[in-house]
């Protein structure tokens, strides 16, 4: 008896975990639907977002998978306006009785809530700006893709007797926005993601990269940095704490820059709760510091259009060192007598507004030189568990964590162990001696921003831990 | 283990971790501190990854001296290593002054699971801490 052949459809079975979105014309039609339904009730505006997600994860520790996970949803969530009230609520559901209770339960909420002196009308059709970040090759990554990448990485850790931890994701998304006044928006991305922390003995680092194109970053070579930083950090030295030139890779800037991006919402100004009240258009960084919010920028990712759907605007934040520009959600424009900037959240929300695609001007420097150019200092991995300790000051606490390295006389000569920091991001961004080249950077406490290395002089470590 | 909803992984995590009440009277301990600082309501909080070293701030604290509250004091921080920091307390208040605290936003996991804690304590005394860090200079 001949055995049966191998169907083709099993082996297309295998490469079909990449899930596909809905086309955009069924994101359309869904607001429609949506917008339709709300007419034959009391809502005198309705807006839509409709949000698609499908993602997956691959998780790994002891030099093994354990965990595999995928999820694909979609979500309705629906604003109403009656009477100058306005509430949301979300479905997951999109047949249309669904819709209709989340619309009647959107109203219902609305009719709760006190009349909102400062809700405006919702805006009417825009124009965007487009932006293409939706790649092939990352929506097409299969679970047997990622599984063979972290092989690979498990297998660099087992020969040098270390042990593997992390994460590899890949995903696809993407919004539509519609509202009652003809405005409709819509946007899709792909995401991949690599994380690795290498253990050995008492001493760790790490390394992570993301981007929209799974070919931007090489999991391998992550892997094997950090597996050479964790050599180098096995017996860690004690010094003392105090202050210290520092030479901070692009992550350990990140997280602690990414603390002061809602300094620079036109409503935290307002409510006197931003580290800017009163020092707007002066002298208040280092002049080697510009700031741009762009999210058209080549290594930025997120929609064109904010949370009510207006077209996001690049802003220029911080122009050497002097703060001169905010950023705007339509209801603090029109109380600061502006013009709107396309960084509102969507409504209702207590923060107005935000820059989300932050980009750092950054230099000719780069790590090497930084080390080479430094007779005593730290090379900082990155930062962890940071907090802030005075708002106005911009004091900011955390801790050093997976490679803390003396440079001496222009070299790495050991790891020393992890401190503590206390440290105002106003002074230290006063303090800055070089920039490398700005990069798309990823860390664990600031979403990603463009930032580059830095190094930095009289950074203040308060305190020294155990390892 | 615990998760935060229908698609995500049960994680290990600690939610609900109390301190049992102790013996002490609120005004007696107080009366009893020659010299020291009450610290009320936290507001900044880091650790590092191993959970040794770790900083708290609060909004408001008093100096006490000989038994009684004084001055009144902005911004008070502490700090220490957590075994050591635990190892030297020395009083605990009973339970008529224990209270139930948490977070709403307690984070973890790849992919985030964000879940509400909560923490009960009553107020307790720490001897030979260090405060200031978080605005020191040195």
């Amino acid at each position: 008896m001949k055995p049966a052949a191998k169907s083709k459809k099993s082996a297309t079975a295998a490469r079909a975990n990449s899930p596909e979105l809905l086309p955009e014309r069924e994101l359309r039609r869904i607001v429609v639907s949506v917008l339709r339904l709300a007419k034959s009730t009391g809502a005198e505006e309705t807006e839509v977002h409709v949000d698609e997600v499908a993602n997956a994860l691959t998780r790994f520790a002891n030099n093994a998978i354990h965990q595999n996970v995928a999820e694909h949803g979609l979500t309705i969530s629906i604003r109403t306006v009656a009477d100058g009230r306005t509430a949301r609520a979300t479905t997951n559901r999109i047949d249309e009785d669904s819709l209709r209770a989340a619309i009647e339960a959107s109203l219902s909420l609305a009719h709760s809530q006190p009349k909102n002196p400062r809700l405006l009308p919702m805006p009417a059709k825009q124009r965007y700006r487009s932006v293409s970040r939706f790649i092939k090759p990352t929506a097409a990554l299969s679970a047997e893709d990622r599984a063979r990448t972290v092989r690979r990485a498990c297998d660099l850790a087992i020969k040098n007797s270390q042990i593997a931890a992390g994460i590899y994701s890949n995903g696809q998304s993407q919004s539509a926005l519609g509202n009652s006044r003809g405005l409709f928006a819509a946007y899709r991305e792909t995401h991949a993601e690599f994380s690795i922390t290498i253990q050995e003995g008492p001493a760790a680092s790490w390394a992570k990269a993301n981007s929209a194109d799974v070919r931007a970053f090489d999991p391998q070579k992550l892997a094997m940095r950090a597996c050479e930083k964790a050599h180098l950090a096995v017996n860690a030295r004690e010094l003392a704490p105090g202050r210290y030139t520092v030479i901070l890779e692009p992550a350990a800037v990140l997280d602690l820059v990414g603390f002061l991006f809602y300094d620079f919402a036109a409503t935290a100004l307002e409510d006197k709760r931003s580290c800017l009240n009163d020092r707007m258009d002066k002298q208040l960084f280092g002049q080697n510091i510009s700031i741009t919010d762009d999210v058209y920028h080549p290594l930025q990712q997120g929609a064109s259009f904010d949370g009510e759907g207006l077209p996001r605007q690049r802003v220029q934040l911080v122009d050497r060192g002097v703060p001169e520009n905010l950023v705007y959600s339509r209801v603090a424009a029109k109380a600061a007598s502006q013009q709107p900037t396309g960084h509102g959240f969507a409504l209702p929300n207590e923060y107005g507004e935000a820059p989300m695609n932050l980009v750092f001007g950054g230099g000719n420097s780069s790590l090497e030189k930084m080390v080479a150019s430094t007779e005593r200092g730290l090379l900082v991995t990155r930062l962890w568990y940071i907090r802030e300790v005075d708002p106005y000051e911009k004091v900011m606490t955390g801790m050093t964590r997976d490679g803390l390295f003396l440079v001496e006389n222009g070299r790495v000569t050991g790891a020393v162990r992890n401190f503590r920091f206390n440290q105002s991001l106003i002074e230290m961004l006063n303090n800055v001696e070089l920039l490398g080249p700005a990069v798309r950077a990823t860390g664990e406490e600031a979403f990603e921003m463009v930032v580059p290395a830095m190094k930095v002089r009289n950074f203040h470590f308060s305190e020294v831990t155990k390892f | 283990m615990r998760t935060e909803s229908w698609n995500r992984l049960p994680i290990i995590r600690m939610t609900n971790v109390s301190l049992l009440p102790g013996t002490w009277d609120y005004d007696d301990l107080i009366a009893d501190t020659d010299d020291g600082i009450l610290m009320e309501t936290n507001r900044s909080w880091s650790i590092d990854d191993r959970r040794y070293q770790f900083q708290f701030s609060t909004e408001i604290g008093w100096e006490i001296k000989g038994g009684k509250k004084v001055r009144m004091l902005k911004n008070p921080s502490y700090s220490g290593i957590t075994t050591e920091f635990w190892n030297s307390c020395d009083a605990i208040c009973k339970f008529d002054h224990w209270a139930l605290w948490g977070t709403p936003n307690c984070g973890k996991g790849q992919p985030m699971q964000t879940m509400g804690t909560g923490h009960g304590a009553s107020p307790s005394r720490f001897r030979n801490v260090r405060i200031g860090t978080a605005f020191s200079n040195q």
